[in-house]
């Protein structure tokens, strides 16, 4: 799409993902994790990834970070450019700059990526020692910023503590302190409030709104909660079985979901406030990365497509078309889709911020 | 006050109107906090502190709230498996079918639990690796002696195939299915002795939402065949709302409200009720809505706020919440919402 920038412009991308390949080796034959997902991250701006179990989703993640095991993983194919830089095929040293540094990662489970058998302080000074030349003193002041930032009081005390002694909530807060501790481009965060309690989900989520707005950071945020993505993201991409079926800003999405995958996960949600008996559900279930059919890989499971569009559906795969200004998708039966482009999936757009109302 | 969902205290009952399945009296549960090398008790953890509540035949009474609110420990103390031993002190009532279920012991409270069963929430930890599904559908069968080895081969399979599995899945072990199909064998085993009525511990919470969607409705497809009776445990208030007749708010080891599900959503009275909803993320990016964001954390159940537990947080605290525990009262003249609030009508 654009050409590479060195000075990140609110309009010049700070992550784009072009084809990305993941694979396993496996006793069973190759995995394809991911198989061939695009999308673009510009400054500002929250890319929420969509999909259920096993789409993909958390290895694409991973995968920008390279922190995929290899073997038996593998870096398959595709380009990883950040700020223009590609990521592939960086030398460790480098790669481990970018980690921490430009590039920081939340985890779903804070409970198990905090080391219990150090301090709070201890971790998130070491975080801060690998990327930023600081004696101890300054570390120590940095860390307690960190924490102030997100909402931590008496951090001093704080730095002492274990993570034990701290409630989920805490726990992740402190992962976010440290993942910002200095100060990244892009913070990818996975999952990170499926394992809390809806109350504090609540908190967390506006405590990374409010980080973004003061920092210009772009935010990849990884999640399979529709009410999530509805009330926190600018840009969807909804993945299922390695790829991406449909790319839209959040509203457009919502208001006209084209693709029957993204069509079925809105409508088997129970809303609050919705009368009615029975959910809708999708029959089936999602197909391995090993075994991937021939065709179009949601075939197994829906209805949309008939007659010789079902036939040309079960032998080729739909690839992910710009059928309509700003929206990506891939299904054959779209209408338009012939005509459409395979345009590189990127969208500047960020929504409107409305502060929420606190209670002391 | 005594307020139940379907009928009063009051003794003579018009003709007509069932007794409820389940009657939950004031039940409380405290596990001892034990210190020091004589394990001397310092205190204790007041997981269920005061609950009441009724279940009707064929009803399903969800029950919600956050981590450490009690409402995991309510379903496994009405099953009994909580007990009174090592510390754990547990006082109340409860009725099932009009016999106390604390006064059971031996045969007779084996025999109760054919009536009374359970769905885990982990779909890994409830089913043992090392048994067969078809032995794990059929275990409870032979064990309650309610049919030979001859005859359970044939009842596994007819469960198997009421839940949406396989007959040939009695054959392999639980590794060999997805979280889904796991929670499916679940269900089987809990429906192998016919009970009135299951506890659903959040059931569905583990499960990705298009799978979700298929669990519930099968849930909801067995309660009408069936007639069962749900207590259906979640924090998702969603999948609650759409799946209960009324629903329990829980905070603290306190029922803080009660109404039907209906009614909870479109008009809650206790102000952590209203917290809730509002943080609950809603699927429609343009409704900008003011959220209700509450500060702080939940604090621990082994040393409660005085008063009303949920003060410390509230929006709607005035001085005498700091120091008296509301009771459990009707709001708005209907006589099937309740909450314990001093502020709200």
């Amino acid at each position: 799409m654009s050409a590479p920038a060195s000075i990140t412009s609110p309009e010049s991308p700070l992550l784009e993902v072009t084809n990305l390949q993941t694979y396993f080796g496996t006793e069973d034959g190759v995995a394809r994790a991911v198989d061939g997902v695009s999308f673009t991250l510009f400054p500002r701006q929250t890319l929420a990834l969509v999909g259920e179990s096993g789409c993909g989703k958390s290895v694409t993640s991973m995968s920008i970070l390279r922190l995929v095991q290899t073997p038996p993983g593998r870096y398959a194919g595709g380009s990883i450019r950040y700020r223009g830089r590609e990521l592939l095929n960086l030398p460790d040293k480098e790669m481990q700059k970018v980690r921490g540094g430009q590039i920081a990662m939340i985890f779903q489970e804070p409970m198990t990526s905090l080391n219990p058998v150090f301090t709070i302080g201890d971790q998130i000074i070491e975080a801060i020692g690998l990327h930023q030349k600081v004696d101890g003193a300054q570390a120590v002041a940095i860390a307690q910023h960190a924490l102030q930032r997100v909402g931590i009081s008496d951090p001093a005390r704080r730095l002492q503590e274990y993570p034990h002694q701290m409630s989920g909530g805490m726990k992740q807060r402190v992962m976010i302190a440290m993942a910002l501790a200095c100060q990244p481009q892009v913070l990818i965060a996975d999952e990170p409030t499926t394992a809390l309690d809806v109350t504090i989900q609540a908190q967390i989520l506006e405590l990374l709104r409010d980080l973004q707005e003061s920092s210009q950071m772009g935010i990849l945020l990884i999640t399979h909660d529709l009410g999530v993505v509805a009330e926190n993201a600018d840009v969807v991409a909804v993945m299922y079985a390695g790829k991406i079926v449909e790319y839209a800003t959040v509203y457009e999405l919502f208001d006209h979901p084209l693709h029957p995958y993204t069509k079925g996960l809105l409508a088997c949600v129970p809303r609050l406030g919705k009368e009615g008996q029975r959910l809708f559900t999708i029959p089936g279930q999602v197909p391995s990365p090993l075994q991937y059919p021939l065709g179009c890989r949601f075939a197994a499971r829906c209805t949309e497509c008939q007659g010789a569009v079902r036939e040309r559906e079960l032998r080729e795969n739909p690839p992910l078309r710009e059928v309509a200004p700003g929206h990506w998708m891939a299904t054959w039966s779209a209408p338009g889709f012939a005509d459409a482009k395979e345009t590189m999936p990127s969208l500047s757009f960020r929504r409107p911020r409305v502060a929420a109302a606190r209670t002391a | 006050m005594n307020v139940t969902g379907t009928e009063s205290s009051v003794p003579n009952k018009p003709q007509g109107i069932p007794r409820p399945l389940l009657e939950v009296n004031d039940l409380r549960t405290y596990f001892a906090i034990k210190k020091g090398l004589l394990k001397t008790t310092v205190g204790y953890v007041k997981a269920v502190d005061g609950v009441s509540f009724t279940v009707g035949r064929g009803e399903t009474l969800g029950l919600v709230g956050e981590s450490g609110c009690g409402k995991t420990t309510v379903g496994r103390t009405l099953l009994r498996l909580i007990e009174p031993a090592g510390g754990t002190v547990i006082s109340g009532q409860v009725q099932f079918a009009g016999r106390d279920v604390f006064a059971l012991s031996g045969a007779e409270l084996r025999r109760q639990r054919r009536h009374m069963q359970i769905i885990f929430q982990d779909p890994v930890g409830s089913l043992n690796p090392r048994m067969t599904v078809g032995n794990i559908v059929g275990e409870p069968i032979l064990v309650h002696g309610l049919a030979t080895k001859g005859e359970v081969r044939g009842r596994v399979a007819q469960l198997l195939d009421r839940v949406g599995l396989p007959a040939a899945a009695a054959y392999r072990y639980p590794h060999e299915f997805s979280g889904g199909q796991r929670q499916r064998i679940g269900i089987a085993r809990a429906l192998a002795l016919q009970p009135d009525f299951i506890v659903c511990d959040e059931p569905v919470s583990a499960l990705d939402v298009s799978i979700q969607a298929q669990i519930l409705n099968l849930l909801q497809d067995l309660q009408n065949e069936l007639h069962l009776s749900y207590l259906f445990i979640a924090h998702n208030l969603a999948v609650v709302e759409h799946f209960s007749d009324r629903v329990a708010v829980m905070y603290l080891g306190k029922l803080v409200e009660m109404a039907p599900s209906k009614t909870l959503y479109k008009d809650p009275k206790h102000p952590y009720t209203m917290a809730l909803l509002s943080a609950v993320p809603k699927p429609e990016p343009r409704k900008a809505e003011q959220r209700i964001v509450l500060a702080g954390e939940v604090p621990s159940p082994s040393n409660p706020p005085s008063g009303c537990p949920f003060h410390p947080r509230c929006p709607l605290a005035i001085a005498k919440c700091k120091t008296q525990m509301p009771p459990t009262e009707v709001k708005g003249g209907n006589p099937e919402h309740i909450a314990a609030c001093w502020v709200t009508k």
